[in-house]
């Protein structure tokens, strides 16, 4: 025996290098990475080099990165968020869902495949590739925006048709109409148990565990993961999606204050999971399939697509969204799911479509799934391009609904003595303090109860600064101050960075650093003041020192001082 | 699948309520995972999820390659990596005779001896919470004495690799492989990772800083190209990991993103790594656990005094010792690689294999208890024992007795800027310090010093405490300034609070002044912002000027 028996997944490895190389390329060439991981899998799968099979590790690693990105979604849905689109996204996705068939139906039959395979594939390809949207939305940091949550929820709905479809598609006996409405039954039942289960969680479980957790950091990391494993589990066991599994684990915590900090720990493992979903794409297809209906495929990309930007815009502008809103939700929603291959698979399993139609599948979602990482890319260019065409279409009142973000506010990242004893100064000169620190003590203290307090005009955020999206949430760019105690030099420098380089001319900045290099350092970087720890405590001592052996009175009175200021802070 | 996920499943899920049962406990995670996997180890078919634990060995070494960097090793460096030695070699070879003695085959009886001899930079690293420029003494010299036996862990791999395991294999002839190979492309791997974080590095990652996808990718990318190399020459993967963790440096400000996401990677990794390692665990039998308690009582009970002894040897002062030998009773993760590698390839005895991990999960929780109580235990032990101080300075030459002089505790940067003032000044100063080079400074610069801590009597009596004009602890830690605040005499005591909740401790015990730097900054500032947010910043911009051209 020797180390090769031990060896990793060389598979696995094969992929993440080629993944790795790719991406690299990619981003330096200003390429998406989506569209590197794809191509990662045709290169080392079957289609070209065939280097790489899809083995169990790489399926369950895909499949969970699955699950783990709708987890992170699912994080990002607060209630807030959706509340006030929640009819007119049913709209959209009831209305989608049924002209899209119709069309896709149409189009299949004119391509000249039979009306069984024209159903079929009507209804595999009516799905959103929820993945390529999320990921690319989220990068943009666009999934709040308007269009970003209208497109989300209707992804979801999908989502929810997809499960019943595969309910449909699943059952032993196909056309045994009583197994399929006992099959479609349990699913939805499942669901509304699902549902209901998140909601009490949220209620009555997961404050309590997250409140014990959530001081240490691997704690809280553990727990957040063990959550949506469970859901996941749950799900996959049940017969729904990991998607849905994931989603659900994200939305029990999504209104709860730790949300944040733990979608950013959760991050870098999806980031990982998902490349290897993206690739597992690519992975899973096969060239003689690939070019069997490739004509067909080409041309069916390019009616659909047409097709089905005046369908989905035709939506939304009729529920009274502007044109804007309305082309960036339209043409981010333009390309054929991968659960049409799943779907497929399943068709073709039940004796419904020969095994070549996965091929036509496969197609146009590679091609639509590429073409669509650009366009929601660059979707504002585009519209500003179209702009004048659409207008004319627009309702006259349209919805409005943005989620705010701080302005002219004072940001305070860690809470100690210092930051304490500015803080009625912040809260006097500044509209608003956003407060950011990890420890729990202070989620309670500042929480937002919703009644008039005294503490209304501080948003406190829970979370470390070390994360981008963390400081993303305290609009920095927009901060009249920032006083940072943040221990890492290199959190202090990015704060710097982004709060100077922001919109507000000459905001005043402080920051922490313990030795004599940084403290240089962070002057340099223009800081207004450093609080420089250790100096700050020789100093002290020396005049304490000096007071002594010169002026008994002086010294005297700073014993009295500082033992007054630190007595009198228990009397608070 | 299903299977796969649900293993998963389980092993978090249990993971996550054993932590949070624990979270009010000071237990380190690790001994917290290895229990979750002996209490599922009965449910779950762990060899399915042995591959992503891999993972889980692969990330956990590759950090620990990242984190090594020149200036770790500078101050006690010499010290810490004799200590080390001295202790590896000492506790390793008493308990290879014990396990002879026992009747264990030599193989054996080293996989104890090496479990013995390591211990954890995983578990004992509470000092890592303390930002750099506020570490103890007894701090520095468990990080070096980690990191020295950490290298002596990847020594271990490497050596078994072509010692135990190269000889013994058949696959090794059929793909050529020999100790050559395995000696060439081991110095090979190691000089291109050093080569790549000497020139390479900087440059490449410069390219993309802030996209924390990309440099998850490069850091993933680093890391299966050490596992693909040291699968290619035949060593453990936790040497290429290594290698890999090498070429990449925690560099200001790279780390930001690159070392953090790896760190959150590995977070994910190492509850499935540590969970399988206990899952493997069945229930003991005699032989077990008969290894175990000799592992237990080497661990638990030598090596902490065996440390001790060769820090007081060389000259550090007791309570240092003492807190130095008391972060090393726990086994180290390494033992568990190097076990569960030589349990995968059958060369360790299942018994042998069992009493590690046990030992491992019983050391890591008894250690977690050990360091949070560290100054108690000292204080009962120093409370047996007298302290044994030792003086110098001109004091000793001339043998006169000090009065109204100022104490000093500690010399690192704050205890040496106000020696230096007071020898500036002309005042009578007299240095406490816990470490010889300190002692060394102090005396080269014309000053006193007593190698010692204030806790003991002997200390106190050699450093003249009652007849002080003033005492400064410029320490910032909780214990030693509580008990220099209660310290009996005349003399005003000031002692630094970091973070300033410690304040109405040390009022509280009897100090008449606290720093707390919060405050000094408060003071300075309060004025200033108020001013700037008014629109008239430039007044803090000239008192900085000011300030600093001073």
């Amino acid at each position: 025996m020797s180390a090769e028996s031990i060896a990793l997944a060389t598979d696995f490895a094969i992929l993440l290098l080629a993944a790795a190389v790719l991406s690299t390329v990619a981003r330096l060439a200003k390429q998406p990475t989506i569209v590197a991981y794809i191509l990662t899998g045709l290169l080392v799968g079957p289609v070209v080099f065939g280097v790489v099979t899809e083995d169990a590790l790489i399926e369950v690693i895909a499949e969970l990165g699955l699950g783990l990105l709708l987890f992170l979604l699912g994080i990002e849905m607060s209630f807030e968020n959706v509340k006030d689109i929640l009819k007119p996204v049913g709209a959209i996705a009831v209305g989608q869902a049924i002209l899209q068939a119709c069309l896709s139906t149409a189009v299949a039959l004119g391509l000249g495949f039979t009306l069984f395979e024209s159903l079929v594939i009507a209804l595999a390809t009516t799905f959103g590739a929820t993945p390529i949207i999320v990921k690319v939305l989220s990068s943009k940091n666009e999934l709040k925006s308007l269009y970003g949550r209208v497109d989300v929820g209707v992804l979801i709905f999908q989502d929810i048709y997809l499960i019943v479809a595969l309910a449909i598609l699943s059952v032993e006996a196909a056309g045994d109409p009583q197994a399929i409405a006992l099959n479609v039954g349990r699913v939805s039942g499942l669901m509304i148990l699902v549902g209901v289960v998140t909601y009490l969680s949220y209620k009555y479980v997961l404050p309590a565990i997250l409140r014990a957790s959530a001081d240490d950091d691997r704690t809280l990391f553990t727990v957040a993961v063990g959550w949506a494993f469970l859901f996941i589990y749950v799900a996959e066991v049940g017969g729904l999606t990991v998607e849905v599994g994931g989603f659900f684990a994200g939305l029990a915590l999504a209104q709860l204050p730790y949300s944040l900090e733990i979608k950013e720990r959760m991050r870098p493992i999806t980031d990982f999971f998902i490349v290897i979903f993206f690739a597992s794409i690519g992975l899973q297809m096969e060239t003689a399939q690939l070019l069997a209906y490739w004509q067909e495929a080409l041309i069916a990309c390019a009616v659909l697509l047409a097709g089905n930007f005046v369908i989905v815009y035709g939506l939304f502008v009729s529920q009274g969204f502007d044109s804007e809103t309305s082309f960036l939700g339209t043409i981010s929603m333009l390309q054929v799911s991968e659960f049409s291959l799943v779907l497929g698979a399943l068709a073709v399993d039940q004796g419904f479509i020969e095994a070549d139609i996965l091929g036509f599948f496969s197609l146009m979602a590679l091609v639509t799934m590429t073409l669509s990482t650009y366009v929601i890319i660059y979707n504002r260019d585009i519209y500003d391009r179209v702009e004048p065409y659409l207008e004319r279409f627009e309702r006259e009142e349209t919805i409005d609904s943005s989620v705010g973000a701080h302005e002219n506010h004072a940001v305070v990242v860690g809470v100690d003595g210092l930051t304490d004893r500015l803080l009625p100064a912040l809260r006097d000169h500044c509209d608003e303090v956003v407060l950011v620190d990890r420890s729990v003590e202070y989620v309670e203290e500042f929480a937002d109860t919703g009644k008039a307090d005294q503490n209304d005009d501080i948003e406190f955020v829970f979370g470390d600064a070390r994360h981008a999206d963390v400081r993303q949430e305290l609009n920095l760019e927009n901060a009249a101050a920032l006083i940072s105690v943040a221990e890492r030099p290199a959190v202090n420098k990015r704060l710097l960075e982004e709060t100077r380089g922001g919109a507000i001319e000459d905001p005043l900045t402080i920051v922490t650093a313990n030795d004599p290099e940084t403290v240089e350092r962070l002057y340099e970087q223009g800081a207004d003041y450093v609080v420089a720890t250790q100096s700050l405590v020789s100093d002290a001592l020396i005049s304490l020192l000096e007071d002594y052996f010169e002026n008994d009175d002086a010294f005297a009175d700073r014993l009295e001082t500082r033992a007054a200021s630190i007595r009198g802070e228990d009397d608070d | 699948m299903i299977e796969f996920i649900s293993i998963l499943t389980v092993v978090f899920v249990v993971a996550a309520i054993v932590v949070l049962l624990a979270a009010r406990l000071p237990v380190s995670a690790i001994p917290l995972y290895l229990l979750t996997g002996v209490l599922v180890g009965a449910f779950i078919d762990e060899s399915q999820i042995l591959e992503l634990a891999q993972w889980g060995i692969a990330f956990l070494v590759f950090l620990f390659g990242v984190r090594i960097d020149a200036e770790t090793l500078e101050t006690t460096g010499r010290v810490g990596t004799l200590t080390a030695l001295a202790q590896a070699v000492l506790v390793g070879g008493i308990t290879f005779i014990l396990a002879v003695v026992l009747d264990l085959s030599a193989l054996n009886a080293g996989y104890l001896a090496v479990a013995a001899a390591l211990s954890s930079s995983l578990v004992g690293v509470s000092y890592l919470e303390r930002a750099v420029e506020f570490r103890t003494t007894s701090d520095r010299l468990g990080e070096s004495i980690h990191f020295v036996e950490d290298v002596l862990g990847v020594v271990v791999l490497l050596a078994l690799a072509a010692f135990v395991y190269l000889p013994e294999s058949d696959e090794a002839v059929v793909i050529g492989t020999g100790i050559e190979t395995l000696l060439v492309g081991t110095v090979a791997l190691f000089a291109t990772a050093l080569a790549i974080r000497r020139w390479v590095f900087s440059r490449l990652i410069a390219q993309f800083e802030g996209d924390s996808e990309v440099l998850m990718l490069v850091g993933i990318t680093f890391v299966v190209l050490g596992i693909g190399v040291s699968e290619a020459i035949g060593v453990s993967i936790a040497v290429g990991a290594f290698a890999a963790g090498l070429a990449v440096a925690d560099e200001y400000p790279y780390s930001l993103e690159l070392v953090d996401t790896v760190d959150d990677l590995t977070d994910f990794f190492v509850p499935i790594f540590f969970v399988t390692v206990g899952a493997l665990v069945s229930l003991p039998d005699a032989t077990t656990v008969t290894y175990t308690v000799l592992l237990l009582v080497v661990v638990l009970v030598v090596n902490p005094l065996l440390t001790a002894g060769i820090l007081r040897w060389h000259g550090f002062s007791e309570r240092t010792a003492v807190l130095t030998g008391l972060r090393l009773d726990q086994l180290s993760e390494f033992s568990l690689v190097i076990a569960i590698q030589a349990a995968i390839l059958g060369t360790i005895a299942p018994s042998v294999f069992e009493a590690i991990v046990l030992a491992a999960l019983v050391t890591m929780l008894v250690s977690s208890y050990t360091t949070h109580h560290d100054e108690a235990i000292y204080r009962r032990l120093a409370a047996i024992v007298p302290g044994d101080p030792t003086v110098g300075g001109a004091r000793v030459e001339t043998s006169a007795v000090l009065e109204d002089h100022v104490v000093i505790i500690g010399f690192e940067t704050v205890g040496r800027v106000l020696f230096e003032h007071c020898l500036e000044r002309g005042h009578d100063c007299l240095v406490v310090v816990d470490n010889p080079v300190h002692a060394e400074a102090v005396a080269d610069a014309g000053g006193e010093y007593v190698v010692g801590d204030v806790v003991d009597p002997n200390t106190r009596e050699h450093a003249s405490l009652e007849s002080a004009a003033l005492i400064a602890s410029t320490l910032p830690q909780r214990d030693l300034n509580e008990s220099v605040a209660a310290v009996e005499t005349d003399a005003p005591v000031a002692v630094v609070a970091i973070p300033s909740e410690h304040a109405e401790a040390f009022y509280d015990a009897g100090a008449d002044y606290v720093a707390v730097p919060d405050l000094e900054a408060a003071d300075r500032l309060e004025g200033y912002v108020e001013r700037a947010l008014e629109g008239k910043i430039e007044h803090l911009r000239d008192a900085v000027e000011s300030e600093r051209i001073e």
